[in-house]
């Protein structure tokens, strides 16, 4: 018996029909093959029969000649949101952001979308699909190469990230590791790392005191101050790095993958955060590649796939489901 | 973790401060190995010589910290004296404002390097290299490889005992100066996050290239000072000035504990590191040591205080580890897209995502 896990998630796709091939030769010398993929193409092209598992739990087996590709994404969907998403009672008003036709060099193609006040709008779609890349060409992290940018029914033209913030946006990116934290740093010059925009003085105790009841507002749990951001758990790291953006007044923030990698009291704190953000006006973007995580908490979910938009799905039909077949193109 | 926090923390206090053990150390050691170390005219001999030395290792402190290496402190202070001995005495300007000149003119050639390494992606190394022959090399063509003679009564004003020795309670000022500026100023806290992680700080809104640039410039105006000092000690302007001096001041910055990778040093430290290096020299001077041996002395000196620390460290650093093991991300999604497609994470898209601002 051999087992194959994700084995052509580097492969090109050339490679990957050898491999198939190479698959089909080994299961008519006898040999058994267990297969696990995410690449519903791959499961229908060699497989007999089809295992779905979920949340560590075996759902069922089904034989692949009976099953449709639909009907196996709802066997793996088909379960209820759980109740760790608060309620929200924000309203929605008058458009703060709208993009028309965002490309850029590598990735994005025609990006158009809009954004209102209050309203948190989710991006779905796979990893890779250049959910992250959009943003951050928004942001003005990376160039885009064509399309426009309004802000407050304003065009603008954000060059860099500093143009950014000062136009009210704030961007908490997906690695907080590499690209959101300071992690030899201390908690309070990480907290402070976005609102101490000046080269002048610092007055350190006031900037303890100013740390410590921002971080006590989104629970955060920590020793000292002056300990250094690794000290912390994941949970609390990302609610550090969420912290310097609370520490300034953003019309607009962007959250890339906010809650990866940590745990669920953490999640919890920060979907409640995000409400509060709302409620208080604030335009909330999320992208997420967790489903029930983005059906609990946006109000629209836009679904992008290789670098374009393929579907909004409003509230109402928020489902896996829909994400899904609009994320891989079924 | 808790047990760590009680009493004294003997351990993290030699780990944080063997710099300034190891030169208290080296002070009682001298003081009992020769008569002359402690008397007036030595101890003002040390800190005239050493004022230049301590100037040019914090201009490096502040490129490393940023997480840059600059080689061209030894040419530029070269330029500095060759410079400011050329305006005195063949342009016949004051001395003050040949001074000036000259730092300037090592500002500029600091902002060359720290052009070519933020905005033409050069690797500090690389163009410090270059910066440092140019420097170098221009120095000898000002001076046609002659020492230039100042006149007195101009730049030895700065080693004057009449107005108290300039070139001490200047470099005095300037410790406290930079040290306010490490410790509480934007200014110094953005260097240091530069070399700790420039990605992240350029995504919370600061154009860390000008940040990357400015060091380099400063380390250039206080190398060319510290060349002023040392014409000003000779009252000659030579270009065969602060030769292997960035060398000195990198094993200062070292011995002082700062980080080559940037993100981590400290200004006072990096003073006591200068300064262990100098007094090595003068002791062994006293103790009528040959030259060569003072290199092999030197050398050892330089890799006591990082070993120290690092056997000190290690069983803290093992400790540390296994807590980071344990609370590493263990909740990933049950069940998501993110799962589904878990594999592609790791090729091509997360690389592309940060590359950007690499």
């Amino acid at each position: 018996m051999l087992v194959f896990d994700e084995p052509t998630a580097v492969l090109t796709h050339s490679e990957t029909e050898k491999l198939l091939e190479l698959i089909r030769k080994l299961k008519e010398d006898g040999v058994t093959i267990l297969y696990i993929s995410h690449r519903l193409e791959e499961l229908f092209a060699i497989s007999d029969r089809i295992t779905v598992l979920k949340d560590g739990k075996y759902v069922d087996t089904v034989d692949t000649s009976s099953i449709t590709k639909e009907e196996l994404v709802t066997m793996m969907v088909g379960r209820k949101i759980e109740q760790l998403f608060p309620e929200r009672h924000a309203e929605i008003g008058e458009e703060i952001l709208r993009v028309e036709n965002l490309s850029t060099a590598d990735l994005v193609e025609n990006v158009s979308f809009s954004l209102r006040k209050g309203e948190v709008l989710g991006f779905s779609g796979l990893v890779g699909s250049g959910r992250t890349e959009t943003m951050r060409a928004i942001f003005g992290a990376d160039r885009k190469t064509s399309g426009k940018v309004w802000l407050f029914g304003e065009e603008v033209n954000i060059k860099n990230p500093k143009q950014a913030i000062e136009l009210g946006i704030g961007f908490l990116p997906e690695d907080r590791k590499t690209q959101g934290l300071l992690l030899k740093q201390s908690i309070r010059i990480n907290t402070t790392l976005v609102s101490r925009q000046g080269n002048g003085f610092i007055n350190h105790r006031k900037e303890q005191q100013e740390v410590r009841s921002l971080l006590a507002q989104i629970a955060t749990k920590y020793g000292s101050t002056e300990d250094n951001a690794n000290s912390l758990s994941g949970g609390n790291q990302q609610k550090v790095s969420l912290a310097k953006w609370l520490a300034i007044d953003t019309k607009l923030i962007i959250l890339d993958e906010p809650t990866r990698g940590v745990d669920v009291g953490a999640k919890t704190e920060i979907y409640r955060i995000i409400n509060e953000l709302a409620e208080r006006g604030v335009g909330v973007i999320m992208i997420s590649s967790e489903m029930p995580e983005i059906i609990g908490t946006c109000d629209r979910v836009i679904v992008m796939r290789e670098g374009r938009i393929t579907g909004e799905v409003t509230k109402e039909n928020l489902t896996e489901n829909n994400l899904i077949k609009l994320a891989m193109g079924v | 973790m808790e047990e760590t926090k009680k009493g004294f923390d003997w351990k993290e206090f030699l780990i944080n401060n063997n710099t300034f053990i190891i030169l208290l150390l080296l002070i009682i050691v001298s003081a009992l190995l020769s008569d002359t170390f402690l008397t007036t005219m030595n101890v003002r001999n040390i800190l005239l010589q050493q004022a230049g030395p301590i100037l040019v290792a914090i201009g490096l402190l502040f490129v490393i910290l940023a997480g840059g290496i600059d080689l061209s402190v030894g040419s530029i202070m070269a330029l500095g004296a060759t410079l400011s001995a050329i305006l005195i005495t063949d342009v016949g300007l004051h001395f003050s404002a040949s001074i000036g000149i000259a730092v300037l003119v090592g500002l500029a050639f600091g902002m060359m390097s720290g052009v070519l390494v933020a905005y033409a992606g050069i690797q500090g190394f690389v163009a410090t290299l270059a910066t440092m022959t140019i420097a170098r090399g221009l120095a000898f063509v000002l001076t046609e490889g002659r020492p230039i003679k100042i006149e007195t009564g101009t730049i030895d004003t700065l080693v004057s005992k009449t107005f108290m020795y300039p070139i001490i309670w200047m470099t005095f000022i300037l410790i406290v100066v930079f040290l306010i500026i490490h410790r509480y100023t934007g200014y110094g806290r953005k260097v240091i996050a530069i070399g700790s992680n420039e990605t992240a700080l350029e995504l919370a809104g600061v154009r860390t290239k000008r940040y990357v640039m400015s060091t380099y410039a400063l380390s250039g105006a206080l190398a060319a000072l510290a060349g002023v000092f040392v014409a000003a000690r000779s009252s000659t302007g030579s270009a065969t000035v602060g030769m292997g001096q960035e060398l000195d001041a990198i094993a200062a910055v070292v011995i002082g504990g700062a980080s080559l990778m940037g993100g981590r040093g400290f200004v006072m430290n990096t003073v006591a590191g200068a300064l262990i290096l100098g007094l090595i020299g003068n002791i062994m001077n006293l103790m009528a040591v040959p030259s060569y041996p003072q290199d092999i002395i030197k050398g050892i000196i330089i890799i006591v205080p990082p070993t120290s620390a690092a056997v000190l460290i290690r069983p803290a650093l093992a400790l540390s580890r296994s807590l980071g093991h344990a609370s590493s991300p263990s909740a990933y999604s049950p069940f998501s897209i993110s799962l589904l497609n878990s594999s592609l994470s790791s090729s091509s898209d997360v690389s592309c995502i940060q590359c950007p601002l690499g």
